[in-house]
């Protein structure tokens, strides 16, 4: 990483990004796809103040002919059209992965999840059955 | 028997690896067109993955962290996702001839034509990711695929004239009536085979899945030695019955049958029997290991949780990515495409992307920050920067070579 960043802050962003997100429980809620950062108003180098995660944060982040063929993709899928934000007041650890301080439920992040499970996983016999 | 049922991860990896409906087809027909000149290839390529999935299964025991996290991780999202869709589409080709490989088997077996059996192997395949729990599934299929064995028995009771097979496998050249690009595009062909990396992902994310630690090291290893040498033991087998059998003959190799065929000339019936049951058990395992490994590469990217040590529901995009592999698998077999062909591209063409797998373990294996005390020593970094050489050079030579030879004809 390159040292000529200022803040410990940014630098510490840009270290989380394509990182792991776990939550308390240890369960798996995303990858850090793209960072929300924000001007800083004393004229002082931009803040992180979120992580932005799936396809739609991702497609931006990419850029180019892919990320907008994903963008366009993440639109049509999704009713949102807003990345999954978890705010950085949340983030308890930066390490191998990052982890946060409150569940993976309770997260935007999990929104992908939740909505295959209810309209497809669920269905089907055994699903809540822990393997044989 | 324990020790034994200790190794099964690897062995299902490896059998996975090296005998899948591809690598039976390429071993069978190495040999039945170059005789043993190309046995080093097959060995360099036993050699690069033992090597190569010691490290990943060590990082994947001591920070946790399977092959393709380190993947996106390590190249970023841009790099990532090229290997992400390359492997993605390298899973589904191979997966397309497993699942058609297990039917011509039973269509062996039955006379019953293979395309009517493609939706039930399918099935098959789904229900043992849907309910079956790992560690069950890879002592299963990797137990039955030892029956593979069979080859080297029937090997030894054709009585070949094992001199004339070392000196070949020792002094290797390009056999009379076959161009040099063909014979190098064959070499690559059985050195990517034992290379695919659905492999790393397969074995560091079933690490994970078996909740391996730091005192897991030494299962790591003997995994890993036993395994693929065991897997490469298979091939050589195969190709030596090639040589022996289909070569004077001059008998070519188009499908799975053609590679039974020693066995049973060596064994008769029992030969038979027992070789569609390794075979069977070999696609079976390896349509697991890749419908799995395209669940696990997709996960690892975006970081949805992943795995079959939870229920289906708390890993609902995971199982979901699998139902869909499986079901777009069937459907392109159900075309009627060449499964043979199939896998043919699909191990070139991983071949070419081996690089953005392989790097990246690498690195890990060195960064402290994950690995402590456990960072690759000296000789096992030179031996995997030699292969990271090799890898390189087959993955820039692998395309040309392919257009040159029009595929290996």
């Amino acid at each position: 990483m390159s040292g000529d960043l200022p803040d410990g802050e940014l630098r510490a962003g840009l270290h989380l990004l394509d990182h792991q997100i776990v939550d308390p429980d240890g369960w798996m809620a995303g990858n850090v796809d793209d960072l929300e950062l924000e001007a800083d108003p004393d004229g002082g180098p931009p803040v992180v103040t979120a992580i932005l995660s799936g396809a739609g944060a991702l497609a931006h982040h990419l850029g180019g002919r892919f990320g907008r063929a994903l963008e366009a993709l993440d639109e049509r899928l999704t009713a949102e059209g807003v990345p999954s934000r978890v705010p950085f007041d949340v983030v308890a650890e930066i390490g191998s992965h990052v982890r946060v301080t409150v569940r993976r439920e309770e997260l935007e992040t999990n929104r992908g999840e939740a909505w295959v499970r209810r309209t497809i996983i669920d269905h089907i016999p055994g699903a809540g059955h822990a393997s044989e | 028997m324990k020790r034994l049922l200790a190794v099964t991860l690897g062995i299902l990896t490896a059998i996975g690896g090296f005998m899948d409906a591809g690598d039976i087809v390429a071993n069978a027909t190495a040999g039945s067109r170059f005789g043993m000149n190309l046995l080093w290839a097959m060995v360099l390529g036993v050699g690069g993955i033992v090597v190569y999935a010691e490290m990943a299964g060590r990082v994947a025991a001591i920070s946790g962290r399977p092959t393709f996290d380190l993947v996106r991780e390590r190249l970023g999202a841009r790099m990532g996702i090229a290997n992400l869709v390359a492997s993605l589409f390298i899973n589904l080709l191979t997966l397309v001839a497993e699942i058609a490989g297990m039917a011509v088997v039973i269509q062996l077996a039955t006379d019953v034509n293979y395309l009517l059996w493609l939706p039930l192997m399918g099935l098959f395949v789904w229900i043992v990711i849907w309910r079956v729990r790992f560690s069950t599934m890879e002592t299963v299929f990797g137990l039955v695929g030892l029956t593979l064995l069979v080859m080297a028995v029937a090997l030894w009771q054709l009585h070949p004239d094992w001199s004339a097979l070392w000196h070949q496998s020792s002094h290797p050249h390009v056999t009379g009536g076959e161009g040099t690009p063909t014979y190098f595009y064959y070499a690559i062909g059985l050195f990517g085979a034992a290379m695919t990396p659905y492999e790393v992902f397969f074995f560091s994310s079933g690490a994970v899945e078996e909740h391996w630690s730091r005192k897991d090291l030494a299962e790591n290893r003997a995994n890993v030695f036993v395994g693929f040498p065991l897997g490469g033991f298979l091939s050589f087998s195969l190709m030596a019955l090639a040589t022996v059998v289909l070569q004077p003959r001059g008998i070519g190799v188009d499908q799975i049958g053609h590679a039974a065929l020693p066995t049973v000339v060596s064994l008769g019936k029992v030969g038979l029997a027992l070789i569609l049951v390794g075979f069977f058990a070999a696609t079976f395992g390896a349509a697991l290991e890749v419908s799995l490994s395209s669940g696990y590469t997709l996960s690892q990217y975006f970081g949805w949780q992943w795995g079959k040590f939870v229920r289906p529901r708390e890993a609902s995009r995971f199982h979901l990515t699998m139902v869909v592999s499986i079901v777009l698998a069937v459907l392109v077999a159900l075309t009627a495409v060449d499964p043979v062909k199939v896998t043919e591209y699909s191990i070139v063409l991983s071949a070419a992307a081996l690089p953005l797998t392989y790097f990246p373990i690498l690195v890990v294996a060195n960064d402290p920050d994950y690995m402590g005390d456990k960072v690759n020593g000296r000789f096992g970094n030179a031996v995997a920067s030699f292969y990271l050489v090799v890898i390189l050079v087959v993955a820039l030579a692998t395309i040309p070579l392919m257009i040159v030879t029009k595929a290996g004809q």
